[in-house]
């Protein structure tokens, strides 16, 4: 089960590969520095989903890959040692999910669109500043759709939108009447966006109970991506505090020797161990379809955010004052921790959703 | 001692002496730590009756994703050692964070039964007592190698951060 079967471990050394060439640390920089409009490679995804990651949890009838969510991980956990930015998340793993309980004819609109790297999808869920999946109050009327949602995954770039309503999950297209999209400058560089809408017409997807469950299978796979995308953001800022710890010397010797920074690296190898058993349990309870599977996955998100939180914080204290400039790269994996950490259910709301599932 | 009783090669004694504390260190992380398999919600429950605190739920909350993370680790540590390669200098990680789950667990305990958790009279209806499990636990990570031993086989068998 912790073990990778010979699948996984080609494509996960095949992403470790591609993402080194192709969307390393600096491609991020690139597309901060030049304050790009799109916030991700176009041209890239499209490579991406010629390896099949778009495609990852879509259908082969749709033209997907069906690999599963425990291989979606090992993907996100590779853009997450290079904080590769791409719509891997919000439409490979999110939308995927939420279109996959639509009629068929919405999902042969789709899913081959994003199973091919040309359409990108947002999936509209947070209306507030917090998290509260289970409170949403945007308005349905007549199947018109009128409210804002926020925090939503590469909304200004997307070509439609799965939005979470009561009890209801809708498709609007990004061209339909009444539809403002606000890009939201975020500490990351990457990309969330404020979408409004005013009467704007929308195509069920599904409604009452297997609303409720699509979108509760969206959180999970979304959550479950994320932690392993922290998992992997603390494991290269972790490996690059080594390598610092090694070679920087102070008094004489380096400073990894001394036992007050030894103690504390090694702490944090354990918190990032305790993470990596949590987000591999998780993407195979989700894949088994297991009765813990939501428990895992709200573990596992919390876990690997404070230790990716963890990693980042010691990481600048052990860089010291150049930990603190933007020249080094510890920077930008802090930021990106925080929003990761963030972004569908901060640790409080994770630990509150795992007292309710253990009946507390 | 005659020389048939003698364990391993002549001159490898430390060598066999390491691999009895690699497994002395894996029964006190597994026994002392996770031994106590009874679901936490419920030892609470219990202790402090249905309505627990929102301090104390948030508390557990976080120990129980703990509990989650140290079991489902010694069972990816224990498939991959026999995939190949034994669980070797793992022990520790194993040993440091299965002691000090078991250390705030049991300092949980006796805060939601509140004073009467320090009570020696107070007794769970399974009969271990609720002080004595809190300051027994206190032993765990000093016995078997303490836990600043563990960092240390930590920092420099699994991280090769330089000695001093």
């Amino acid at each position: 089960m912790y073990v990778p079967s010979h699948e996984e471990t080609m494509l996960a050394d095949g992403a470790a590969a591609f993402l080194r060439d192709r969307a390393p640390v600096a491609a991020l920089r690139a597309l901060r520095d030049g304050h790009d409009a799109t916030g991700f490679d176009r041209a890239l995804w499209r490579d991406m989903a010629e390896l099949g990651w778009a495609g990852m949890l879509i259908s082969a009838d749709h033209g997907g890959m069906e690999f599963g969510h425990a291989g979606a991980g090992m993907v996100a956990e590779r853009m997450g040692r290079n904080l590769t930015a791409s719509p891997f998340l919000s439409t490979a793993v999110m939308a995927a999910g939420g279109l996959s309980a639509a009629p068929e004819a919405v999902q042969a609109r789709w899913l081959p669109a994003i199973a091919a790297g040309d359409a990108v999808v947002a999936v509209a869920i947070d209306e507030g500043c917090h998290h509260r999946p289970d409170a949403l109050a945007i308005k349905v009327d007549g199947g018109r759709l009128t409210g804002t949602k926020t925090a939503v995954i590469d909304g200004h770039v997307a070509d439609a939108f799965v939005v979470a309503g009561p009890g209801l999950l809708l498709l609007v297209e990004r061209t339909a009447p009444g539809v403002t999209v606000e890009r939201l400058d975020m500490v990351d560089s990457r990309n969330l966006a404020r979408i409004t809408f005013a009467d704007t017409p929308a195509t069920v997807i599904a409604e009452g109970r297997t609303a409720e469950t699509t979108l509760a299978r969206v959180l999970d796979a979304g959550r479950a991506a994320l932690a392993a995308e922290l998992l992997g953001l603390a494991d290269e800022a972790f490996a690059r505090t080594l390598d610092y710890l090694k070679q920087r010397r102070q008094f004489g010797r380096p400073i990894g020797s001394f036992q007050a920074l030894q103690h504390r690296a090694a702490q944090l190898h354990c918190q990032i161990e305790l993470a990596r058993s949590l987000v591999l349990a998780a993407g195979r309870a989700l894949d088994d379809d297991a009765a813990d599977a939501g428990l895992l996955v709200a573990a596992a998100k919390a876990k690997a955010g404070d230790a990716a939180i963890l990693a980042t914080d010691e990481a600048v204290q052990m860089h010291g004052g150049i930990g603190m400039t933007d020249q080094l790269d510890i920077g930008l994996f802090l930021k990106r921790a925080r929003v990761a950490a963030m972004l569908l259910g901060d640790g409080d709301f994770l630990a509150d959703r795992v007292a309710a599932l253990r009946g507390l | 001692v005659p020389k048939a009783n003698l364990i391993g090669a002549v001159n490898e004694g430390w060598t066999v002496a390491k691999y009895l504390l690699t497994h002395e260190r894996e029964s006190i992380g597994g026994a002392q730590g996770l031994q106590d398999s009874e679901a936490l919600a419920d030892i609470l429950h219990e202790v402090a009756g249905q309505d627990l605190d929102q301090p104390l739920r948030a508390r557990f909350a976080r120990l129980e994703i703990d509990v989650l993370a140290v079991e489902r680790t010694i069972a990816r540590y224990v498939e991959e050692a026999a995939a190949g390669g034994g669980i070797g200098d793992k022990s520790a990680v194993v040993k440091y964070c299965s002691t000090e789950l078991n250390k705030r667990r049991q300092t949980l305990i006796v805060d939601a039964a509140g004073v009467d958790g320090l009570s020696w009279a107070t007794h769970r209806r399974n009969g271990s007592p609720v002080a004595g499990s809190w300051l027994r636990a206190k032993a765990n990570s000093i016995e078997g190698g303490t836990a600043e031993v563990m960092l240390g086989i930590i920092s420099r068998r699994l991280l090769d951060l330089p000695g001093e």
